[in-house]
């Protein structure tokens, strides 16, 4: 199940992380947008591997060449 | 008479969020315009101006105005050096950080239709969005 942690110091109340899980390659679809629109922009930005992940579909065709 | 000071390294992204933070903390009175004057405890008009203002009146007795003051990356603080020392026992930012983050997380899981988890190790509160 994907899902978005976000990390917060108790002791400023400032956001420590945000991360983006359970998502392969670069495919995150809208939440990059809506942290960009409730966080502002990142102060540093790190992929995973998970982002480097390649989604490979495989098609079978019956009956053709 | 407090001197305000802008906390440029606390900033608000979402109107919507911050609002919804000032509304946890019992902050439920806001005033929006242009360019808002804020006046101190004794109704001296100061010379900040903010977008986003909590009014003395729903602070405190000794309270000056709280101001947001909208910039290119979101809104800032602007608030006097008096009500940073007293308002929550000193830890206003940081109980608005709190605030605003778990505000973040409930808005973002309302639109990914997902559901928000909180949990606390040590010093770090993590907030988990699940859809």
């Amino acid at each position: 199940m994907p899902e978005i942690e976000m990390t917060i110091d108790a002791a400023s109340g400032q956001i420590q992380s945000v991360q983006i899980q359970g998502m392969r390659g670069p495919h995150h679809g809208i939440i990059p947008q809506h942290l960009g629109d409730l966080l502002g922009k990142p102060a540093e930005e790190t992929n995973t591997p998970e982002y480097y992940q390649t989604v490979t579909r495989r098609v079978t065709r019956r009956g053709g060449r | 008479m407090s001197k305000y000071y802008t906390y440029t390294d606390r900033v608000y992204a979402s109107r919507e969020c911050l609002l919804a933070a000032l509304n946890d903390l019992g902050y439920e009175t806001v005033e929006e315009g242009d360019a808002l004057p804020l006046y101190g405890y004794r109704g001296d008009r100061r010379a900040e101006m903010a977008q986003l203002v909590v009014r003395r009146q729903y602070v405190g007795a000794a309270s000056n105005d709280l101001g947001f003051a909208r910039t290119e990356k979101g809104y800032v603080p602007i608030i006097s050096a008096y009500d940073v020392r007293t308002l929550r026992g000193g830890q206003f930012l940081r109980d608005l950080g709190l605030a605003y983050g778990e505000a973040v997380a409930w808005e973002l899981a309302r639109r990914v239709r997902g559901s928000v988890h909180r949990t606390v190790q040590g010093s770090v509160v993590k907030l988990v969005v699940r859809y």
